[in-house]
């Protein structure tokens, strides 16, 4: 068995607002193994994305105030932030959501790109550039050489996307954390990127975290898949064994909620009862308990804990921890 | 081998040593010396203070240096023939002299001419002998033929179109100029005038070698008027920096010798406060000071002040055109007089002028040969007498307080120019005063050149309070005489008077200084009786010089320009 | 196509020209009265001089004759002469018009200087005690009238250090008198009126300063520039101001027009022989040529400022470009 890449250990990242304490990661530990695409899934607010940014150390203004990420033998939440930008964008490169405006709008592209050799590497302008310009090539840019030269705002959104994906490969990190890569691109062109993230997956190794809410896109890219609720992982396993048959109610509901094809005509859609949870207010116990068909007594008193659940499957519920399987109409 | 080390070592450290200790020592020795230097530079000076505390003529005049001079007004142009702002004149002073010249007290003395000319027996020829060897500043011979262009440019029709000031004057009084020889001028006068000279015989004398090829409308326009390439006077001209200041340098054919000064320059202020500060701080030499400014100078170690009377005045004036309501009311002397009684002017030069000035008693300024201390009327402070006089007109006060008569109350507006702290507050007490004896005065304050066209075309004031300034003689008719009361004239009182106008006349067609003592006696007199324009005051002029000037000689006559002493200034540091 | 923009923005400068022109004349000879320029209240004049001048100056007209005489002599670069003192117009902006340019614009030079660094650090400390005097320091800069500023280091800076025989600062002009141009000099004359005009661009310009900079470093791109591991100073000054100083540049592009009027007050404070105070002396002495002729150039120079500004945002904000 292969050490993992990466491995977060529980960890806890909290924000201070005037309402009161948010617990946006609230005891997540994972791992993530070489050459892997690791999905997570969740609604807005899960802290899906908080997670990522804290792994990078980009969590401001919220902290970390508990847990270890383990990266090369080293715990990154420990570093100082000199060695942590060491690792930013060198080993460990992030995508983001919004294509339009994650570039800067005053200087082109090509120069953009070969930033984190030039810092990373130390490479000279003219070796950065030419870098730059074969992975934008890569990345599927018509004409890459001559729009290496363009400025962001020549560029459609999806080619805007490319363009991140190739920044975030020139340093052939060994991470590559995508948060929500295709939810800002229409359906045509989001196909295109996640094929575009496979095949970078198998051509560069990178180990991928894929952060979505979408569980279709999980569906097609990742080998595991963690789901998130309240700022805790609810359940986690082998996409195909979650997809077939969850664990948690969360998940049950989530694959329930997914319009179908073959469903009939009239049958109404079956959407999750009640609003996602407040987080500076949570319900006692277990977070979803308000809004869960499964409920027993004991979650709304106790918080579970995520234990194996089935052969490969964790999950977090009282219910399927006692042996009871989802069913329902 | 590290035996050697060692040594090496050990002996740097000691050159280390030595190096310092020396340059410790050095900079011992250095500063001490320097400290010994300074001290005896100091005694030096300290005793030189105390030898010479603020000497005026105390050494011998050291060659070299400048003085810079400054004023409020940029000037405008440097030909004496168009020139018409006391700016101008001041710097034109600098660098042309005229025929004659005035002493500080108004005394005409000669200056390119050679004595005081001789009038002829009617007094309507005046003869001119030039000094000998006179020369412009590029070495040209100044000759009669110059002085008779200059004086042309005014009254010759060949030249009417050339914009002077001076035409209306010399057109009307000039007849003829000759030159039977290079040295020799001959004025011939239309008229006996007895202020020809003193008014017209001081007017810069043009090089007729550079302007008298140009037409009426070239003279004009020509760069000599803003940069004059030759000149006859003390200084010659380098540079005008509009705005700034014009800069002057040594005229080393100046008829009277060349100057001690090498530059002369005459620099534009932004205020008096301006005046003040950079006088302290040496930036400028020699500034007129304000009233206000005096006591701040005055404890000033670097700086002289000189004050002296000038024939500055700042008066109030009825109007007495009987077509407007306020010429209905100032119609009766009675009214005239009474105001001026319930004015306490002293007050007004001791409070708005810090002292510095004298109670008019006079339409006369004190400086005039003609003056008459106490004329037949005499103005003092007396509000019981004003409002007995009022009483007695049939001015009777009001149920508000006001005095009215027939129907008409007594009130009226008075206006002057904003802008002016002392004539806005000047405006103030009399509003004050005259609430005390029933009269309703209110202030209005408007721009300077509504002012001037109130006063000389509009007219439609009920009174209004401006400053003036009389040259050496004692004529008085721009603002007396009836003829000057027409629209453009400087008569905005309308004052007529077939006695005065008589007096006035006669006494200009006259060159006895006796009989026209006694006629301006005449006229003080019947001023003082009728006061269609009250005098408030006149002013000193207040100079603050450096200490480090010498040789100059501020009076009443010699205060912006006919210096005849501009030459002979030196400053005792030499830079 | 830039050449064609430019040329319709010269076009519909014209018209701007003309109004401006037009109106100050009408301005100026509605309040003139019956007044003459260049008269003092001069014993020697007569009636018939003072009519005289009137008809030479042209103001027996009405005034759109003398406009249309006017512009008749602008169309072949003639700007008449000054009716105070019979300079040519010209030669007085000639001489006037690089002291305003140099006072004017060395205030607006130490404003960006110094604006920018205090904008950023008021960004970057936003809600600390720093970024608080800031706030004060700036509010204080444009509350403060400047002839009050002006006069207060005048006292202090001339005439209080001199006193005390410490090194002193001229309070007035832009040279010495017999400095001959030494630039140590104009320096020494700049300082202070510099100081006072520049105050109102450095507290107006660091607050937008740090706004805007507070907006960029809330932008995606800053987020993206962080994760690519570099330095926080290279994500701010590098990434972060060249966007916040965009929109600095059509503030100053706005202050263009005001380099040439802006100074006015600094100048009649300090005697500064600069434009705005010709323009201002000679309005209140209804000099119509000069002040038509200053009018026309600080129009062109308004309009050039605008102009300038918004190339300037072109070129430094690739998403523009002008058709």
């Amino acid at each position: 068995m292969t050490q993992p890449l990466l491995e977060v250990q529980d960890l806890h990242t909290v924000f201070s607002t005037k309402d009161g304490l948010v617990k946006a990661v609230d005891g997540v530990s994972f791992e993530l193994n070489p050459g892997e695409t690791l999905g997570i899934v969740g609604e807005s607010g899960c802290g899906k994305s908080v997670t990522a940014l804290s792994i990078m150390r980009l969590q401001r203004p919220g902290r970390i105030v508990g847990g270890k990420v383990m990266f090369k033998g080293q715990d990154m939440t420990r570093i100082s932030e000199y060695e942590m930008r060491e690792i930013r964008g060198r080993e460990i490169a992030m995508i983001f959501q919004d294509p339009m405006t994650s570039l800067n709008p005053v200087y082109r592209v090509g120069w953009q790109v070969a930033e984190p050799t030039r810092l990373h590497h130390g490479w000279d302008a003219k070796r950065a550039l030419a870098s730059a310009v074969n992975m934008l090539g890569r990345v599927g840019i018509p004409s890459a050489a001559a729009r290496a030269r363009d400025y962001p705002h020549q560029f459609s959104g999806g080619m805007r996307q490319r363009v991140m994906i190739a920044m975030g490969l020139t340093t052939t990190p060994q991470v590559l954390i995508a948060d929500e890569p295709t939810t800002a691109l229409d359906v045509t062109i989001q196909a295109q990127i996640l094929d575009l993230l496979r095949h970078v997956n198998r051509e560069f190794g990178t180990a991928t975290i894929l952060i979505t809410h979408n569980l279709g896109v999980v569906a097609g890219m990742c080998q595991r898949l963690m789901v998130m609720y309240a700022g805790k992982i609810v359940e986690a396993g082998p996409t195909a064994d979650v997809f077939a048959n969850p664990k948690h109610p969360y998940t049950w509901s989530l694959l329930r909620s997914i319009p179908r094809l073959d469903a009939e005509r009239h049958e109404p859609l079956k959407p999750i009862e009640g609003l996602p949870p407040n987080l500076v207010d949570l319900p006692n116990g277990c977070a979803f308990h308000p809004r869960c068909v499964f409920r027993v007594e004991r979650c709304q008193r106790d918080v579970p804990s995520l234990l194996q659940v089935g052969d490969t499957q964790r999950a977090a519920c009282w219910v399927t921890q006692a042996g009871t399987e989802l069913k329902g109409a | 081998m590290s035996r050697d080390e060692d040594a090496d070592s050990g002996f740097q450290r000691f050159e280390r040593f030595l190096d310092e200790w020396s340059r410790r020592d050095f900079l011992k020795r250095t500063g001490g010396a320097a400290a010994y230097l300074t001290f005896i530079a100091g005694g030096a000076e300290f005793l030189e203070a105390c030898a010479g505390g603020g000497g005026t003529q105390s050494a011998t005049p050291k060659k070299g240096g400048h003085v810079v001079e400054g004023n409020f007004t940029d000037i405008r142009t440097l030909n004496s023939m168009l020139s018409s702002d006391t700016a101008s004149n001041q710097v034109i002073g600098l660098m042309f002299d005229g025929l004659l010249n005035y002493k500080k007290n108004g005394d005409l003395v000669p200056a390119l001419a050679q004595d005081l000319p001789k009038a002829s027996s009617d007094g309507l020829t005046y003869t001119f002998k030039l000094r000998n060897g006179l020369k412009w500043s590029d070495g040209r011979a100044l000759t009669s033929d110059d002085v008779k262009f200059t004086y042309q440019l005014a009254y010759d029709p060949k030249y009417a179109d050339v914009s002077s000031p001076r035409r209306g004057d010399l057109s009307k009084y000039i007849k003829s100029i000759d030159t039977p020889d290079p040295q020799t001028v001959v004025i011939t006068t239309t008229q006996v005038y007895a202020p020809f000279l003193a008014s017209h015989g001081l007017y810069g004398i043009l090089p007729k070698h550079v302007l008298g090829s140009l037409d009426s409308k070239a003279i004009n326009s020509a760069d000599f008027n803003t940069a004059p390439s030759v000149t006859n006077g003390a200084f010659k001209f380098v540079k005008w920096d509009k705005g700034q200041q014009v800069t002057m340098e040594r005229n080393p054919n100046y008829w009277a010798g060349a100057s001690y000064l090498d530059q002369w320059i005459y620099k534009v202020l932004p205020d008096s406060v301006a005046v003040t500060n950079q006088l302290k701080t040496g930036e400028i030499d020699i500034g007129p000071v304000d009233p206000g400014q005096f006591d701040a100078l005055k404890t000033v170690d670097s700086v002289a002040m000189s004050e002296f009377p000038v024939p500055t005045f700042t008066f109030y004036a009825y109007n007495l055109n009987p077509a407007t309501a306020a010429g209905k009311i100032f119609q009766d002397k009675a009214v005239r007089q009474a105001l001026l009684f319930a004015l306490n002017r002293q007050q007004i030069v001791t409070a708005i002028f810090f002292g510095h000035g004298s109670v008019a008693n006079s339409v006369e300024p004190p400086t005039s040969w003609a003056y008459k201390d106490k004329p037949k009327v005499l103005y003092s402070f007396d509000k019981a007498k004003a409002e007995s006089l009022l009483d007695g007109a049939g001015w009777v006060k009001g149920s508000d307080g006001i005095r009215a008569k027939g129907g008409v109350k007594l009130k009226f507006t008075m206006i002057t120019n904003a802008g002016n702290k002392q004539r806005e507050s000047m405006l103030q007490v009399m509003q004050q005063s005259w609430h005390d004896i029933g009269v309703e005065a209110t202030p209005s304050l408007i721009q300077f050149p509504q002012l001037v066209s109130q006063i000389v075309s509009i007219r439609t004031f009920d009174m209004f309070l401006v400053g003036f300034n009389w040259s050496a003689d004692p004529d008085e008719a721009p603002l007396y005489h009836s003829r000057n009361a027409v629209p453009g004239g400087f008569n905005g009182a309308d004052f007529k008077s077939d006695q005065v106008d008589q007096i006035l006349d006669q006494a200009l067609s006259t060159l006895d200084k006796n009989k026209r003592k006694d006629l301006y006696s005449q006229f003080q007199d019947l001023m003082s009786d009728e006061v269609p324009s009250p005098v408030i005051l006149f002013n000193n002029g207040i100079y603050g010089v450096g200490k480090r000037v010498q040789g100059t000689d501020f009076g009443p006559f010699n205060q912006f320009g006919q210096r005849p002493w501009n030459h002979a200034t030196w400053v005792t540091d030499g830079k | 196509m830039l050449a064609k923009y430019v040329a319709r923005r010269f076009f519909a400068s014209i018209v701007v020209v003309l109004g401006v022109t037009l109106i100050t004349l009408v301005l100026m000879d509605r309040t003139r009265g019956t007044y003459v320029p260049g008269i003092d209240l001069n014993p020697a004049l007569r009636p018939e001089d003072i009519a005289r001048l009137r008809a030479d100056l042209g103001l027996d007209r009405p005034f759109y004759l003398w406009y249309l005489t006017w512009i008749w002599g602008v169309v072949h670069g003639d700007f008449g002469r000054s009716m105070i003192d019979g300079s040519t117009v010209m030669s007085h902006i000639l001489d006037r018009l690089p002291n305003t340019l140099e006072l004017t614009g060395t205030a607006i030079i130490i404003g960006i200087i110094v604006s920018v660094p205090l904008g950023v650090i008021g960004a970057l400390r936003r809600g600390s005690k720093t970024d608080h005097s800031l706030t004060v320091v700036s509010v204080a800069g444009f509350a403060v009238p400047q002839f009050w500023m002006g006069l207060m280091l005048i006292l202090i800076f001339s005439v209080t250090l001199e006193q005390h025989g410490l090194p002193w600062l001229p309070s007035s002009g832009a040279f010495s008198a017999f400095a001959g141009g030494d630039i140590l000099d104009r320096i020494q004359h700049l300082a202070l009126p510099a100081t006072v005009l520049s105050f109102f661009y450095m507290s107006t310009w660091s607050r937008f300063i740090r706004s805007s900079m507070l907006e960029v470093l809330s932008q995606d791109y800053i987020r993206t520039a962080r994760a690519k591991g570099m330095s926080e100073r290279r994500v701010v000054y590098l990434h972060g101001l060249r966007n916040a100083l965009i929109p600095l540049i059509t503030l100053i592009g706005l202050e263009l027009p005001g380099l040439v009027s802006g100074g006015l007050v600094v100048e009649v404070v300090f005697g500064w022989p600069g434009i705005g105070k010709l323009a201002f002396e000679r309005a209140l002495q209804y000099d119509y040529t000069t002040v038509m002729g200053v009018t026309f150039f600080a129009t062109l120079l308004v309009i050039a400022g605008n102009l300038l500004a918004d190339l300037l945002y072109g070129v430094l904000d690739p998403r523009i470009r002008y058709g």
